[in-house]
């Protein structure tokens, strides 16, 4: 019972801990939600494979949440005539990178093993996502 | 004395400095929030409910970690984790890891306190880091995603997600410890 007793309080401490930069992140993620629109991504695509994959990580980047938004969001790009390669690294940086959680990766794990793992993950997603575009094309 | 000397240093309440040291983010989005309210009354409101919306999604996963740490805390010892995911534990490690990171559910956000419970266990940074980038693939996700995408852009993807999550690992391996 003791042994019970002192695991929850560590595990109230270690909650308490995190919980306020999480309150942080989550009025963030909502503010996003408000005021980044789709239409608002789609002007700024340039075209070019490259130009796209890198718009696409910096959006994806920014934003965070369930991954079957960024299908949503990575479909109606490509029904707008983004480039697979855009798309693909908007997909993959929605939820490999999150700048919007950072604060609270950093307080959990180090802000240099956030920094260093969010410039790793949007690096790899400029490369796979040329490569897929490159292998698959097209998107039936 | 030294436990809790390292304790607030760690960013726990062990010091009124650390204490505030956290509220700081919170407090600075709702100032922006305070901004906003002046200004664009109901966007403001708009972003309050979207940010609530956003709570009421992760409430369960916080829960679920939270007995998960508790538990983590009764029968686990570092020890334990370090044999399994520590440094120098090969493929196995590198299987758990991956293997972890796409069962794994709910929002990031959730799994932080955990992450950082494990790191203090003796988790290697390889294999957070490979956790990290293999919840980017959800095997219950997959048909959805296959259904707005096809079926070859899936499996690419998704095999290029736990490939990258390894070499994210084996790059913070070595720059972010």
């Amino acid at each position: 019972m003791k042994r019970l007793s002192q695991s929850v309080t560590k595990a109230l401490r270690q909650m308490g801990m995190i919980l306020p930069v999480l309150l942080g992140v989550i009025l963030l993620v909502g503010l996003f939600k408000t005021f980044v629109s789709g239409e608002l991504m789609s002007s700024v695509f340039v075209g070019s494979l490259g130009g796209d994959a890198f718009v696409g990580a910096l959006f994806g980047s920014l934003m965070a949440g369930n991954p079957v938004n960024s299908y949503v969001v990575g479909k109606g790009l490509l029904d707008m005539h983004v480039g697979l390669s855009g798309v693909t690294a908007f997909i993959f940086t929605w939820v490999t990178v999150g700048v919007i959680q950072m604060p609270a990766e950093s307080a959990a794990l180090g802000i240099k093993f956030a920094v260093f793992r969010a410039i790793a993950a949007f690096i790899s997603a400029l490369l796979v996502a040329i490569i897929v575009a490159l292998m698959v094309g097209g998107v039936s | 004395m030294n436990k809790v000397g390292k304790k607030g240093k760690e960013g726990g309440h062990g010091t009124n400095g650390s204490f505030w040291r956290q509220w700081l983010f919170p407090c600075a989005v709702l100032l922006v929030y305070a901004v906003l309210v002046m200004f664009t009354p109901q966007q403001a409101i708009a972003a309050l409910k979207a940010s609530w919306g956003v709570f009421v999604q992760i409430a369960p996963a916080l829960v679920m970690a939270f007995l998960v740490m508790i538990a983590l805390n009764l029968w686990i010892t570092p020890a334990h984790v370090k044999r399994f995911l520590g440094k120098g534990t090969g493929l196995k490690g590198v299987f758990f890891s991956s293997a972890a990171g796409i069962v794994s559910m709910g929002p990031i956000y959730a799994w932080y306190p955990l992450l950082k419970e494990f790191r203090e266990k003796g988790v290697s940074g390889f294999h957070l880091a490979n956790f990290l980038g293999c919840r980017a693939v959800k095997i219950p996700l997959l048909p959805m995603m296959a259904a707005y995408f096809g079926w070859a852009f899936t499996g690419l993807v998704s095999l290029f997600m736990v490939l990258s999550a390894i070499v994210t690992g084996l790059i913070v391996d070595k720059l972010g410890e």
